[in-house]
């Protein structure tokens, strides 16, 4: 919601890749590389190496949970300042810190990997052990020989004549022979591909740091060791591939016995036999995409990277391995990293702490303020509850409105349809027969149902004829109360549930929206940049749709005595009627036109935006300044 | 892959059979062995003999074997149903481990069981309160089920 302008632009960048095709090109060209430095391995990787652990970091890039220092009203505002982060970002980060400690001890930065890995990155108690304490014995507890330094050999081999792994027990023979693979420091060789299993089967469990598979031998796989395993499974991959393409080429080109054909046919028809099964497959894959909800393309972009990096680190090693330590590195300090909520999205927010010195745990800046943040893919979530983007409603609001929402919306409408409360204890009671004679089953008051008078005033009479018993007129004030009590929650409900339904109403005709626009777009030739502008205002709109839907959570929750609601309402209204005059606009806009009215889009969505922050800049100095605002929800 | 390395273990452990274990498939399923330990002479099992199952899984050496009592024994590391807690038949076991040595291990496991880590919590609390009371009720299973 407060997004800073920077990352907007961002947005854009990422949908351009995506249309320019860039990021395919990419990848193919590190593939290609990856095979050219296929039997150099060594050397290239050093070079890499020294690249890779860079000392210094990039500027961070300080977003802020709310884009005023100050309100309209000059309230200081506070906000929290937080950084959003992807895998890449942290590995960067922790690859600097391996950067660092390598300049200091001067080890090679293979150790300060294994070291710091041990050390849950803490790089202060690491140096202060490395250098109080007995170095080797450091070492040696993290799983690294005496011997420091990065590794500078090839440890692939070819077994000789007769020796034979002891993992999978296969014999090295002059015609196959096996190729092995130990530590630098250890002399345990296995044969590669048992290597490779263990580093994968290490990977699944989660293990950062990878045993020697000798249970004796307590050293650790480090980063170049990893990178050499690595570069031959790449080999042999590709050489797989290459082979089975080869494979199939080959019986294109080969011409078919009878024999052959009928086996051929035959499995055709086996085929088709199947093919329900498979059709059936298919369909459920597109549906699988369409359900999916993938809102925009920015999404579904997002999707597709997210598959790339997938099948990237399935085919590296090296890559699975830094993955993991990253995804370790966020789970273990969830203090400062939140995992960004939404659905297979990778990405976090790193908390930097406060605009003001006056906050000093985010605690107690919960009470007044809506840590929205926003990740690298654009998802805004609250930092503090971990839900979606709810703005105005405080998170403890959100807490109890939702659960209220769940558990009583339904019941309670039908409750104040159906039931009367018992005069005795106000419990509601639903007349279960034909009789009047009713008894609460809480208090066992028994009373009429027609005239909700004591039933001892009807003996031996089934006919009511009772006016309403003046004696429980009191009873009927707070009755009535509680009925009030019930339909202005049920009004607040309706309203919040109907700007639900409008947004994903809007969600799903913009998605569709969306895509014909970009057709039309590429068809007339208009620039990508030229088309942003509908991006942006559908973002807003749904942005403002959101605020609009919890602002009612907001009020239901208002001290009723406080002056201010008038107000809140007016800027409610202002709101919604904008937001509404920019949902017709998309409605009504034929999509063919929709870039030739950019200037009237544009105009009425940063309108919408307007109100929007009005709304809830109004709403933060209500909670700065009235102790009492939220006395509804206490 | 797996098949070849069983067949390996099983011609080591006829040529070469450790001391006080055996082991072998119960019929054509190599799979599916059965092992027997001798009670440790230095413990409250001595003189009993123990009989086990090795289930392998099929991507076995990457993954541990399954090994379970099938004799009832008192020992804080193993339950009623003969589950063992061992930790290299778990998280520490590792692809370079044969059965011969992991049948070594619940050997050892017998000698000195481990308390602080139990499967049977009743059992290691009388093991640290009252080894005495421990080591008679041992030898009594020992003698009621493992002779």
């Amino acid at each position: 919601m407060y997004s800073q302008e920077v990352s907007d632009e961002e947005l854009y960048e990422d949908d351009n890749d995506f249309y320019d095709d860039d990021s395919e090109d990419d990848v193919d060209d590190e593939l290609e590389f990856d095979t050219e430095d296929d039997y150099s391995v060594n050397k290239l990787n050093f070079e890499d190496e020294d690249d890779e652990f860079k000392t210094t970091l990039p500027p961070r890039f300080v977003h802020y949970c709310y884009p005023q220092k100050f309100t309209r009203g000059m309230l200081p505002t506070n906000r929290m300042k937080y950084e959003p982060v992807d895998y890449e970002d942290i590995e960067l980060k922790l690859k600097c810190k391996i950067g660092n400690l390598n300049k200091i001890l001067q080890i090679g930065t293979d150790d300060c990997t294994v070291l710091l890995i041990y050390y849950h990155w803490n790089d202060q108690k690491l140096l202060e052990d490395y250098t109080t304490q007995d170095t080797t014995e450091v070492r040696r507890k993290a799983g690294l020989s005496d011997i420091a330094g990065n590794l500078e050999t090839n440890l692939i081999q070819t077994a000789k004549e007769g020796d034979m792994c002891l993992i999978c027990c296969s014999e090295s023979t002059a015609e196959n022979p096996l190729n092995v693979f130990h530590l630098q420091h250890c002399s345990h060789s296995y044969c590669i591909d048992c290597y490779i299993a263990c580093v994968k089967l290490a990977a699944e469990q989660g293990n950062l740091l990878i045993n020697c598979p000798e249970p004796s031998c307590k050293l650790k796989i480090r980063p170049t060791e990893l990178h050499q395993i690595d570069a031959y499974n790449t080999r042999i991959l590709e050489k797989l591939e290459a082979e089975k393409k080869q494979e199939n080429d080959a019986i294109r080109l080969r011409r078919l016995t009878e024999d052959q054909i009928k086996v051929k046919y035959q499995d055709d028809f086996d085929d088709s036999l199947d093919s329900p099964d498979s059709d059936d497959d298919d369909d459920d894959v597109q549906k699988e995409i369409k359900d999916e909800d993938l809102f925009n393309f920015h999404e579904r972009s997002l999707k597709r990277q997210r598959k790339e990096k997938e099948d990237k680190r399935k085919k590296s090693l090296y890559r699975n391995y830094w993955y993991h330590i990253c995804k370790n590195y966020i789970m273990t300090n969830r203090k400062t990293f939140k995992s960004c909520p939404a659905a297979d999205c990778e990405s976090s927010v790193e908390y930097l702490g406060f605009d003001s010195s006056n906050i000093v745990s985010i605690d107690e800046y919960i009470t007044t303020y809506i840590p929205i943040v926003e990740c690298t893919n654009h998802h805004r979530f609250c930092y503090y509850c971990n839900a979606e983007d709810h703005a105005p409603a405080l998170c403890f609001l959100v807490k109890i409105w939702v659960q209220t929402c769940k558990d009583e919306s339904k019941t309670l409408s039908w409750l104040s349809a159906n039931t009367k409360d018992c005069p005795g204890c106000q419990e509601p009671i639903e007349k279960n027969g034909g009789c009047n004679h009713m008894t609460c089953k809480s208090c066992h008051h028994e009373f009429c149902w027609v005239c909700m008078s004591d039933w001892s005033r009807h003996t031996d009479n089934y006919n009511c004829g009772f006016a309403r018993d003046p004696r429980i007129s009191n009873d009927k004030e707070k009755q009535e109360k509680s009925r009030a009590s019930l339909t202005k929650y049920l009004h607040f409900v309706q309203m919040f549930d109907i700007h639900r339904v409008s947004l994903k109403k809007d969600k799903e005709f913009l998605s569709k929206l969306e895509m014909r626009v970009q057709e039309i777009q590429q068809k007339v030739g208009v620039s990508w940049i030229e088309a942003q502008f509908y991006r942006e205002c559908i973002d807003i709109l749904l942005k403002a749709r959101v605020t609009l839907m919890w602002s009612f959570a907001f009020m239901y929750y208002m001290n009723p005595k406080s002056k201010e609601i008038p107000a809140v309402q007016r800027l409610q209204n202002i709101l919604s009627f904008n937001v509404e005059t920019l949902s017709k606009l998309f409605e009504v806009t034929a999509s063919e036109y929709v870039i030739q009215k950019k200037s009237e889009f544009l105009t009425t969505a940063s309108s919408v935006k307007n109100h929007q922050f009005n709304m809830i800049d109004k709403v933060m100095e209500l909670m700065i300044t009235d102790k009492n605002l939220l006395s509804g929800a206490l | 892959m797996s098949l070849k390395r069983i067949n390996k273990e099983l011609s080591d452990l006829g040529r070469d059979p450790p001391s006080s274990c055996s082991a072998g498939p119960v019929g054509d399923d190599l799979y599916h062995w059965q092992a027997s330990i001798m009670g440790p002479p230095d413990s409250p099992y001595a003189g009993g003999v123990f009989f086990l199952s090795i289930h392998f899984p099929t991507d076995y050496p990457f993954k541990p074997p399954k090994i379970s009592f099938q004799t009832k024994i008192y020992h804080p590391n193993i339950n009623s149903n003969g589950n063992i807690c061992l930790d290299i038949l778990k998280d520490q076991w590792s692809p370079a481990l044969t059965i011969s040595k992991v049948l070594l291990s619940i050997c050892s496991l017998l000698t000195d069981a481990n308390p602080d880590d139990p499967l049977v919590p009743e059992i290691a609390h009388i093991y640290k309160t009252d080894r005495s009371k421990y080591e008679v009720t041992a030898k009594e299973w020992t003698k009621k089920f493992a002779v």
